[in-house]
């Protein structure tokens, strides 16, 4: 694995924090911008497996994942939200993301990078209903021009229970 | 009108908060899912020997295991010594279960093995005696597995009644080879009474144009058609009903959205054509079939989108040839607060392209993370927010919607003067019959009508 520039390094972590701005601040079509047209955006579910292998958190095929989404499928979801006819976003939740321990490596390609992160998705409805959802994200980054796109993100909850449905982004 | 006196006022159907409080809980663990028949899971999720998952009865911590001999068993997963957890896994393959506090040992129930038996008890422990306690009943239903801690309650069979029709004809489909569970449940923590859930899904299609506006809307602006809208204007022409099962004879389970006309196999046709040639052919050949089934009836719905089996047993996305089947259970967690599991069960010898387009509408629409539940869930948090306040307290929520209409023939002109031959009262879409049938019964067994 080979580590990026300095210069690459803060150019990622300065666009997943605004990638993560972006959500906090319900600007959907502009971070649907920020995805690949081929993206793949997977959340496999989280179990304790007796004697499992030890990458036991990867996405089986065929599994009932929490996410196994394209591009066309996200924009459906962001649409959901958007639409100020839906319970659970009116009033909107109020969202705070940490994203941190991001690590990029090189790949093969120039322009490609491998980026982990751990983030810390804090949602409050109503002042009462609090969840925290926490875990890591392996992203595949392609550099276009000044910025980036994301063409795949797999998510890994570190919660084998949700402490809540969850139709958001992460 | 007047604060609630009872509990349910089954004159004129208005149900008291009490209905949701601490002080009924402990009362409806013990009477109810003390009782009743609870689903358990699939037989498709343990098929070798020793395959195990853990689970709940309740509030009970439990193993479902494949034993020795194939036969499925279902323990208490509580040591007898002290207590302990003698599985902390959600699932896995093991020949035996080993207390990690002292050691005790189970295999298929037995107590097998308790370290230093000589010095630390002398040889005065009968280990036939102290075996993991084992659920006393046991049946299952075309794959589907269920149990019940009351070694008298009814047959299964006899329990399910009217809806074993149903789950025959239009969920379990064994004339195409059965279901398959594809792994893991979905899990997450709801904060609301268990019944509030199960309530709705056992026939409030009422709710559905009000609380799912912004994802019926999202549908009709999206140009994605994987996850097809279910209603009049882009089913054709179906009519569709609500079925209180085993109404006023057993135990009240619900269903919704059974759908009569040529409308949903058009729809699904299509949808398939998206797909291959051998989507296709299977919607085909799977319709086929369902007509065979049931022959002894004249009018042949087409499918039913969900319900639930009394007490928890949910069931949606039923109603098509592609989409994934949910199996769903509201754990009960407190007066406020329940957990929620999600399976997703496909037709096993379905071609692969339906099983992944099934998987997908699932997780797009009913999933832990799907479009619809996350607008049905905001909306009982709320209701869990302002039940049992007092002053609210005392004043009744109403569920009489169509009380007095039962007895009216919901079918379509066309069709009213056919003979109703589908098992169970069948009813208009919109109605409460099978809400107060649950109220009723569960009001029974709580010892509180």
């Amino acid at each position: 694995m080979l580590s990026v520039t300095v210069e690459t390094q803060i150019q990622i972590e300065q666009f997943l924090v605004g990638e993560a701005r972006l959500l906090e601040q319900h600007r959907l079509d502009e971070w649907l911008d920020l995805l690949a047209d081929d993206v793949r955006y997977v959340m496999p579910i989280r179990e304790t497996v007796e004697r499992a292998p030890s990458d036991s958190s990867a996405l089986l095929p065929g599994s009932f994942a929490l996410y196994d989404d394209d591009k066309s499928s996200l924009a459906l979801r962001a649409g959901r939200l958007r639409s100020k006819l839906t319970p659970a976003e009116m009033p909107p939740a109020l969202v705070q993301r940490l994203i941190t321990n991001i690590q990029a490596s090189c790949t093969d390609s120039p322009d490609v990078y491998e980026v982990r992160s751990n983030f810390l998705v804090y949602q409050e409805r109503r002042g009462r209903h609090t969840s925290m959802f926490i875990g890591s994200r392996d992203d595949i980054l392609r550099r276009v021009d000044a910025s980036f796109l994301i063409a795949r993100r797999e998510i890994h909850l570190a919660q084998t229970v949700l402490p809540a449905s969850a139709a958001l982004f992460f | 009108m007047q604060p609630a006196e009872n509990l349910i006022d089954r004159k004129h159907w208005l149900i008291a908060d009490r209905v949701f409080s601490p002080e009924l809980y402990d009362r409806e663990l013990e009477r109810v899912f003390g009782r009743c028949w609870l689903f358990l899971g699939h037989d498709s999720m343990i098929p070798k020997k020793h395959d195990y998952f853990t689970h709940y009865m309740g509030e009970s911590n439990v193993i479902v295991q494949r034993d020795s001999a194939g036969r499925v068993r279902v323990y208490l997963n509580k040591c007898r010594h002290r207590g302990n957890l003698v599985c902390p896994y959600d699932r896995g393959n093991a020949s035996n279960f080993s207390c990690a506090y002292h050691g005790w040992v189970y295999s298929d129930g037995r107590l097998t093995s308790v370290p230093h038996s000589r010095e630390a008890y002398s040889g005065d422990i009968d280990m036939n005696e102290w075996g993991l306690i084992e659920v006393p009943r046991l049946a299952s239903f075309g794959g589907l597995i269920f149990g019940s801690w009351d070694a008298d309650a009814m047959p299964l069979d006899d329990y399910l009644g009217d809806a074993k029709w149903y789950l025959e004809k239009f969920l379990l489909r064994e004339n195409l080879g059965g279901l398959e569970v594809l792994p893991g449940p979905h899990r997450y923590m709801l904060p609301a009474n268990w019944k509030i859930a199960s309530e709705n899904l056992a026939g409030d299609h009422y709710h559905f144009m009000s609380t799912h506006g912004g994802f019926l809307e999202a549908l009709r602006k999206s140009g994605d058609k994987r996850i097809a809208l279910t209603g009049p204007s882009t089913m054709g022409e179906f009519c569709a009903f609500s079925v209180s099962l085993n109404h006023g004879t057993g135990v009240p389970h619900g269903i919704f959205q059974l759908r009569y006309g040529p409308g949903p196999l058009e729809t699904d046709l299509a949808a398939a054509e998206q797909l291959e040639p051998d989507a296709v052919d299977w919607v085909r050949e799977r319709h086929r079939l369902l007509q065979e089934s049931l022959q002894e009836v004249k009018l042949r719905p087409y499918s039913f989108q969900g319900g639930n089996i009394f007490p928890n047993f949910g069931l949606t996305g039923v109603g098509s040839a592609l989409y994934g089947k949910a199996l769903i259970l509201h754990h009960p967690r407190g007066a406020n607060q329940s957990e929620v599991w999600m399976w997703c069960a496909v037709e096993k010898n379905a071609p692969a392209s339906v099983k992944e387009r099934a998987r997908f509408v699932l997780m797009q629409r009913f999933a832990a993370t799907g479009m619809v539940v996350a607008d049905d869930n905001a909306i009982f948090e709320r209701i869990a927010e302002n039940l049992n306040t007092p002053p609210s307290r005392p004043w009744p929520l109403h569920y009489a919607m169509a009380l007095g209409h039962e007895a009216t023939d919901p079918r379509p002109p066309e069709l009213a003067g056919e003979p109703q031959q589908w098992p169970g009262l069948l009813t208009r879409t919109y109605q409460e019959t099978a809400q107060r049938d649950f109220y009723r019964y569960w009001s029974d067994l709580v010892g509180m009508s």
